[in-house]
């Protein structure tokens, strides 16, 4: 029988080591059959990044109203009359809250006080992602910030991690909501009690070609959405040509929605 | 060889044998109790994905497979059925669009489709705690 000494069993394992190395280097990097489907599905262009842009000239009162119920009709959001239940996917905020940094006592009172439409910021370094014990949260190629329903366990981490207080937890179940009780919308569907929900950017009816619900809702570009990836997009030209802001930059969360304070002429 | 305490042993023992032998004559027992499930035939033109016996051994997986499809990987590409049309991977508006159909007469009496198997063989499923069954608006309608 061949006897193997110590010194000759750490050479053999050293030499085998840097041997799987060296055949992991050479080997292409696609070998993994998922990361072949996907850079051939959008392998004709860039992937997409998908952005909104708020237009506070023209996204208030009425029409952000309309946004909001629209959103919630749309994705069966339970409506609950004790505020401490309240579940949201897009919501208004007076300006001097969603923007603490950027306000201040002599700026014009009309924009202080505006209430301005939140909404997940589907940020490019989320981290609601980072802290899901499970994946259920996770961030898609295309840049939203998605939710699989099917394995949050509700614990509730992202809601503590995410500095835009745009997640929501369901303490009861929805279908017990009056809403919920009158009209459902089949399209898509309820939660259970015990998850936690935000917004998707329409990430359903994006697949089926359609605009977010909101920005369809809002009309006369009151709310714009595109790919940023794309130079020739809308939302890209109105961010090249004015001013907009973001929610708490400083956190570098680097939110993808925008906030237009004046197109430049 | 004598057995000392006999009056409680041998009856304890029997009271054991019986515990551990519960689920194979429970069965027996209640044998008048419980239903068959009766398969009940698809309506004319219409074929799922798979053959029947396939899709009532592999549906669990199929579904696991398209939620995965569908939910993480974002690809919403219509799955073919046998007989060369399509259908969008959704419960709702997919498998629902032919499992929830108002002549599906005895159906009507159930939450779903799905429902009147899965009662029989004693597996409680959740899917629709949070997809819509389309079956009482269907219903509501008429």
């Amino acid at each position: 029988m061949m006897r193997l000494d110590r010194r000759d069993f750490l050479k053999c394992s050293a030499a085998g080591v840097a041997g799987l190395a060296a055949v992991r280097a050479v080997l292409p990097a696609s070998v993994s059959p998922a990361a072949e489907g996907r850079s051939a599905a959008g392998s004709s262009q860039k992937p997409k990044r998908w952005a909104m842009v708020v237009d506070l000239q023209k996204c208030f009162e009425g029409k952000a109203k309309a946004c909001v119920s629209a959103c919630h009709q749309w994705h069966n959001v339970p409506e609950w009359p004790e505020e401490r239940l309240e579940v949201k996917w897009i919501w208004e905020e007076k300006f001097s809250r969603l923007f603490p940094d950027q306000s201040f006592e002599h700026m014009p009172a009309t924009l202080r006080e505006r209430p301005v439409l939140a909404l997940c910021n589907h940020c490019a370094n989320p981290p609601c992602v980072r802290v899901c014990p499970t994946k259920a949260t996770f961030k898609r190629p295309d840049g939203i910030v998605a939710m699989d329903m099917h394995r949050c366990i509700g614990c509730r981490f992202c809601i503590a991690a995410c500095p835009y207080g745009a997640r929501s937890f369901n303490w009861k179940n929805p279908r017990e909501a009056e809403n919920l009780k009158h009209q459902i919308n089949l399209e898509y569907p309820t939660r259970a009690r015990g998850v936690v929900e935000k917004c998707n950017f329409c990430a359903e009816r994006l697949a089926a070609g359609l605009q977010p619900i909101c920005v369809e809702r809002a009309e006369d570009a009151a709310l714009i959405f595109g790919d940023l990836n794309d130079p020739a997009s809308k939302v890209t030209h109105v961010l090249a040509a004015g001013f907009a802001i973001r929610r708490k930059p400083s956190l570098e969360t680097d939110p993808q929605v925008y906030y237009l304070i004046s197109a430049m002429r | 060889m004598r057995l000392y305490n006999g009056m409680v042993i041998v009856p304890g023992l029997l009271i054991f044998l019986a515990a551990v032998t519960f689920p194979f004559w429970i069965g027996k027992v209640r044998a008048g109790e419980i239903k068959t499930f009766q398969s009940r035939p698809a309506p004319a033109g219409i074929t799922c994905v798979l053959p029947k016996k396939q899709m009532r051994e592999q549906h669990m997986a199929l579904l696991k497979q398209w939620r995965d499809q569908v939910v993480r990987e974002g690809d919403h590409t219509p799955v073919k059925l046998v007989n060369g049309q399509t259908m969008e991977l959704s419960l709702t508006n997919g498998c629902m669009k032919c499992h929830a159909k108002e002549d599906c007469g005895p159906y009507r009496a159930h939450a779903t489709y799905c429902v009147d198997c899965h009662d029989y063989v004693g597996i409680r499923v959740d899917c629709w705690t949070c997809h819509i069954d389309p079956m009482p608006q269907i219903m509501e309608k008429k």
